[in-house]
C-alpha cells in the first residue's frame, strides 16, 4: 500500500484537474458563478485536510504521546510534522477562498465567523511551530507542544459549526451535513469525492515525506551530540 | 475564468512545491 501512495495520489489528482476544470458543468446564469463553481473541486478538499485529516492527526497523536501506555518519539514526530502540513493547508484554504469571494461577495475578505476563526486557526498552527523552537529539552518539548496540540484543536468544532452557530456569509455543509443529506449531484458529486481522495493522499504522501526528514534529521543531531561528547572525552583524557 | 486558474494553480503549485522542498531538503541532507 506504501508503495501505491505516490502513483494513487498522482492519478487521482490529475483526475481531480481534469474533470474540475473541463468535465464538470459550468454553473448556469440562474445559479450565478459560471466558471467559479470550479472553485468547489478544490476549496472544500484543502478545507477538509486542513481542518480534520491533519488537525486531526496532530490532536490524535498529541493524546497518544500524553498517554503514558503509548508515549514515544514517533508521536511526537507525527503530531509535528502533521502540523507543519496542517499550516501549508490552512492558508491554501483560506486563499482559495478568499479567490472564490472576491467575485461572489465582493470582497477578498470579510470579518465573518468562520473565516475569522478558520484565520485564528493558522496563527495557532504556527503558535504550535514557534512553541517547538522555543524548547531545546526534547521531552519538554514534546509534552508541551502535546497539550498545545490538543486545545489549539478545539478550535476545530467552532469552525465546523460556525456557519449555524452565527450568521454567516459562508454557505453552510453541501456534504458533512449533519442529517447526511448531499446537494450534490451527478458529475459535480463524482469529481467532489475525487477531489477529497486526492488531496487527503496528497496529504498523507507530504506528511510521510516530512516525517521521513524529521527521522534524518534527528538521527543526524544525535550523530553530532556523540562525536562531540567524544571529542570533550578525548580532549579530557 | 482568471480567478479559477488563480485557485488551481495555489492549490496544486503550493503543496507540489512543499513536496518539492522535501525531497531538495532529504536529498541534501543525504549528500
Amino acid at each position: 500500500m506504501q508503495r501505491l501512495l505516490g502513483p494513487l495520489t498522482l492519478v487521482s489528482l490529475a483526475a481531480t484537474f481534469v474533470l474540475g476544470l473541463w468535465v464538470t458543468p459550468k454553473a448556469t446564469m440562474h445559479d450565478g458563478g459560471g466558471d467559479l463553481v470550479r472553485m468547489l473541486y478544490v476549496h472544500p478538499a484543502l478545507a477538509w485536510v486542513a481542518l480534520y485529516v491533519s488537525f486531526g492527526t496532530t490532536t490524535i497523536a498529541s493524546a497518544l504521546y500524553l498517554w503514558k501506555r503509548t508515549r514515544s518519539n514517533t508521536m511526537d514526530r507525527v503530531a509535528y510534522c502533521a502540523m507543519e502540513v496542517s499550516v501549508l493547508f490552512i492558508a491554501l484554504t483560506l486563499i482559495t477562498g478568499s479567490i472564490w469571494g472576491r467575485p461572489t461577495w465582493g470582497v477578498w475578505w470579510a470579518w465573518d465567523a468562520r473565516l475569522t476563526s478558520t484565520a485564528i486557526l493558522l496563527v495557532l498552527a504556527l503558535g504550535y511551530l514557534a512553541l517547538r523552537r522555543a524548547n531545546d529539552d526534547p521531552e519538554t518539548r514534546a509534552r508541551r507542544s502535546a497539550v498545545y496540540g490538543i486545545l489549539v484543536a478545539l478550535n476545530v468544532p467552532i469552525i465546523h459549526f460556525a456557519v449555524t452557530w452565527w450568521k454567516s456569509l459562508h454557505q453552510n455543509a453541501t456534504v458533512l451535513t449533519v442529517s447526511g443529506k448531499v446537494s450534490v449531484h451527478g458529475s459535480m458529486l463524482w469529481t467532489l469525492l475525487v477531489s477529497f481522495i486526492a488531496f487527503t493522499l496528497w496529504y498523507f504522501w507530504l506528511l510521510r515525506a516530512r516525517y521521513r526528514l524529521e527521522v534524518r534529521s534527528d538521527e543526524a543531531t544525535r550523530a553530532q551530540l556523540a562525536s562531540a561528547v567524544l571529542e570533550r572525552q578525548r580532549e579530557g583524557a | 475564468m482568471h480567478y479559477v486558474i488563480a485557485g488551481y494553480l495555489f492549490s496544486f503549485g503550493a503543496p507540489a512545491l512543499y513536496g518539492v522542498s522535501l525531497w531538495w531538503r532529504g536529498r541534501r541532507g543525504r549528500g
